[in-house]
């Protein structure tokens, strides 16, 4: 519903011009740069016949990403892998993945993968995974197609059950007691600035939010603030997880999908059935639970 | 010991032979007195881009003309921001996407190319730049986009050796030229904001084997012949928690050799995270333990063992992306007293004593400047506190952040492009951009598929009519002699010479030669694509002759908004030309 009322706002104001901006449109801060010359001369990537026509199509997934996509031993695993696998199923094709290095923001990751390609080398993929919804992201990259939602994300702290037998964790709790977060990630912005900075001194960064897990099963923090699922993706019995309020923190949830380039409208039309269909029938939903990750509904 | 063997080689070589059989220590400190070759990265050790040569001067430099040009080939034509290296008869430039060339210096004919091999996906932070290559006896060596440093035979283009900086996968990169001290290679690093630390590395300029390592984040442990030696600064002085593990301050740019004082000098890029508000920096703090040091900081270095002699914060609490890399030139000054000279990104260019890095003076070098109020006595800011980009935590709300102007942007009001001093007058000639930028916090923005808090910039040109602005600045009184406006943005290097003539390009094509002491353009040509590269002269057969590389690119054509309009028409390209004085015009006023 939300969607149908953001593009019916967009269609106004491309018609119209800005006399249609209004409070609820996303767009409405957002003024499109000249187009640059000398960019993207070429065609990249394939519609959805060629993609029928040689049988395969390449999805670009997080390289070393557990829950959501990594190599075991050379084999695809994760929840996007197992997702792009029905969405290529759906299609009638062989899917193929592209493990890619996160760049420094979600526009950099689009323009690599799906509409421009990357500096140095790179393949552009058919469908990215992993993309998160959000409308007035949206409208910065007007090359991208922003579909198939199939997943909810939402923020949780996870935390030995010895070190709080009884009350869980809360925020407040990290001024004095310690917390792994994943370097740079919104759980660290989040707890930097909490409350004044006051639980700045306890936060022990890591890399990855799996190395900061192991961090919480070794006993070297009390607890772990991240995405819901890579905490339940990283529990063992001793560990438990919650959802408790966060104060202050309004991005604490996202809706995921995938990333299609805007020129490939239908091909963007299919994966979103496939979506559809594997949302509906429960597949998505099992799919989060062999992976023993909490299934969150995605907003459609 | 090691140096005294050098220094005996070098003797022996310099009065023994005709024709050197390699580039010695001696020979590089000599670089910028002898005119025939170019073997250092600033002309000079001391980076100051000034050649003693005359024969071209203001009364004949209209008569120079083109001697040969050179185009770089292959398919991505980018970015050039090299300065070519002459020696016994060949010039050796380095192009974008790790490529090194020599060429015949008298023809401008290719001897031979090398295309580094970089992985797939690579996602170099800092563009596909190559600053340039450094020579030391039979070997020339240059650093790749996948954060390498490497050896080639001089004559061959052979790979020699071939060393890993630092991790590609973990946001390392390297561009800058590589600098030699002692027969010791010594590097920095490049990374972008993936929580990366600045280090500079020595290695054995024949094996490639690391003798010392200095991170230049405080808390970090220096090493020493493979083992640990001291640790940078004191753990949690001026950083809380465990936040200095990924610090940040990466020493992109590479550094600057004191032979006065036998003293790398080096620069720290900013801390990370970007925002000041996350590192204990956002308010003035009792005993200034939010400094984040070494971040934007200048760092004075032992180049036998990596120790630290000195340090000199020019941001401290920074907060707008004040990179401290930008070059420090060693000159002396009027009087005869030993000086340091930076023109940072922050806007101010700052004088200091040689002997200890003390702050001597402190002048903007840019029109506009808004995030502080001056520089006191000691050399620490007098900061506008209401100028500084806004908490994340205000913003929590999942709404855009209150939009702060500030300037300079976060480009700087002097970026990487190299200054020269002259010796000749006794200034400094800076390249400097009047803009500035809008920038708020922006919460709704993504990273690896999770929300991530990030910041949005605009970038907007501060003058109608010019955002480039050469200056000439007396570094005894910070006093402006001129200026020479520029449309675009200046991105390229400058080059001064005894003939009294400034050398540098602009985005828009044209390699200019203006008068040191008025400002007066004397000379241009244009080169068909945009100059981000660095100039250089010497003397070859009784005639000076002069290089530039054009080919835009860089981190320009990517930026949006207001500054769009003066670049995004701009044709990238690779072309290195030379052009000579001829012997017949060389008097013909």
């Amino acid at each position: 519903m939300r969607r149908l009322l953001a593009t019916t706002i967009l269609l106004l104001a491309g018609l119209s011009g800005p006399v249609f901006a209004q409070a609820n449109d996303a767009c409405a801060d957002y003024t499109p740069q000249p187009k640059p010359q000398n960019a993207s001369r070429d065609i990249v990537g394939q519609e959805l016949d060629e993609i029928m026509d040689r049988g395969h199509m390449l999805f670009a997934v997080y390289e070393d990403y557990p829950p959501y996509s990594w190599k075991d031993g050379g084999t695809p695993r994760g929840i996007d892998i197992e997702i792009a696998r029905l969405i290529a199923e759906d299609i009638g094709v062989e899917p193929r993945f592209n493990f890619i290095a996160a760049g420094e923001n979600l526009e950099a990751d689009l323009r690599f993968n799906l509409w421009k390609g990357a500096l140095i080398g790179g393949r552009i993929a058919n469908v990215m995974m992993r993309v998160p919804w959000d409308p007035s992201f949206a409208c910065r990259v007007e090359q991208v197609v922003f579909t198939g939602q199939y997943g909810g994300e939402s923020i949780a702290i996870a935390y030995s059950k010895s070190a709080y037998p009884e009350e869980k964790p809360v925020p407040a709790y990290f001024r004095f007691d310690t917390v792994a977060v994943e370097n740079d990630s919104i759980s660290d912005f989040y707890l930097s600035s909490f409350a004044g900075g006051q639980t700045a001194g306890k936060i022990k960064r890591f890399s990855t939010m799996a190395a900061a897990m192991d961090a919480l099963a070794a006993g070297e923090v009390m607890a772990a603030m991240g995405p819901r699922s890579q905490l339940d993706h990283g529990l063992t019995p001793d560990i438990g997880v919650h959802q408790p309020p966060l104060a202050g923190f309004a991005i604490s949830e996202w809706t995921v999908g995938v990333g299609v380039n805007f020129r490939y409208r239908p091909l963007s039309y299919t994966v979103d059935d496939a979506i559809r269909y594997a949302l509906e029938d429960g597949r998505i939903e099992k799919i989060h639970a062999d992976y023993g990750v909490t299934f969150h509904p995605p907003e459609r | 010991m090691n140096r005294f063997i050098t220094a005996a080689l070098a003797a022996l070589l310099v009065s023994g032979t005709a024709f050197a059989e390699g580039v010695t220590e001696a020979d590089l400190a000599d670089d910028q007195a002898s005119a025939a070759d170019i073997l250092t990265n600033g002309m000079g050790r001391h980076l100051q881009r000034y050649s003693p040569l005359d024969m071209l001067n203001k009364e004949n430099v209209q008569n120079l003309v083109p001697a040969w040009a050179f185009s770089l080939g292959g398919e991505k034509q980018r970015g050039q921001e090299t300065q070519p290296i002459i020696y016994d008869g060949m010039m050796y430039i380095t192009g974008s996407y790790s490529r090194i060339y020599a060429l015949d210096v008298e023809t401008g004919k290719e001897v031979w190319q090398y295309d580094a091999r970089l992985p797939e996906g690579i996602l170099p932070c800092c563009d596909v730049v190559n600053r340039g290559a450094a020579i030391h006896n039979d070997k020339i060596y240059f650093g790749t986009l996948d954060a390498r440093i490497m050896a080639l035979d001089a004559k061959t283009g052979d790979v020699v050796w071939r060393k890993k900086i630092a991790d590609y996968k973990a946001g390392y990169s390297y561009t800058a030229a590589p600098l030699i001290v002692n027969g010791l290679v010594v590097t920095g690093n490049s990374g972008g904001e993936f929580g990366i630390v600045g280090e500079v590395q020595a290695r054995d300029a024949e094996t490639g084997e690391l003798v010392w390592t200095r991170p230049v984040i405080e808390g970090h442990m220096g090493t020493l012949n493979g083992e640990e030696s001291t640790m940078t600064g004191t753990l949690n002085a001026t950083w809380p928690g465990d936040m200095w593990k990924t610090g940040g301050g990466a020493t992109w740019l590479g550094g600057s050799y004191d032979a006065r004082t036998d003293t790398l000098i080096f620069g720290a890029g900013n801390p990370a995270p970007w925002n000041s508000h996350l590192r204990n920096a956002g308010t003035p703090v009792d005993g200034n333990v939010g400094d984040n040091l070494y971040a934007a900081s200048r760092i004075g270095i032992d180049p036998s063992n990596g120790e630290i002699k000195w340090h000199f914060q020019t941001t401290p609490r920074e907060g707008w992306d004040y990179d401290g890399v930008n070059e420090v030139v060693a000159y002396d000054d009027r009087e005869g007293n030993q000086r340091l000279a930076t023109a940072d990104r922050n806007g101010f260019f700052y004088v200091l004593d040689a002997a200890d890095g003390a702050f001597v003076s402190a002048d903007p070098f840019v029109k506009d400047i808004t995030w502080a109020e001056g520089i006191d006595d000691t050399g620490r800011p007098i900061f506008a506190e209401d100028n500084r980009p806004g908490n994340p935590a205000d913003a929590a709300d999942g709404k855009k952040g209150e939009v702060v102007f500030s300037s300079p942007s976060f480009l700087g009001g002097k970026n990487w492009m190299p200054m020269a001093f002259s010796q000749r007058t006794g200034n400094f000639y800076v390249p400097s951009n009047e803009w500035g930028m809008d920038i708020w916090n922006e919460p709704i923005t993504y990273k690896k598929g999770a929300a991530y808090l990030g910041s949005g910039f605009t970038i907007k040109p501060n003058y109608a009519d010019h955002i480039g602005s050469l200056k000439a600045i007396d570094p005894d009184t910070g006093e402006w002699k001129w200026e020479f406006k520029n449309d675009a943005p200046l991105w390229s290097g400058v080059m001064t010479t005894a003939g009294g003539l400034v050398f540098f390009g602009t985005p828009e094509g044209e390699f200019i030669a203006l008068d040191d002491e008025t400002g007066e353009k004397l000379w241009s040509f244009q080169t068909g694509s945009g100059i981000v590269g660095q100039p250089v002269t010497w003397e070859q057969n009784g005639e000076q002759y002069v290089s530039i590389i054009s080919g835009w690119g860089g981190a320009v054509p990517l930026w949006g908004g207001e500054v769009a309009q003066k670049v995004n028409y701009l044709n990238q390209g690779g072309l290195l030309w030379t052009f000579k004085l001829p012997k017949q015009l060389a008097s013909a006023n």
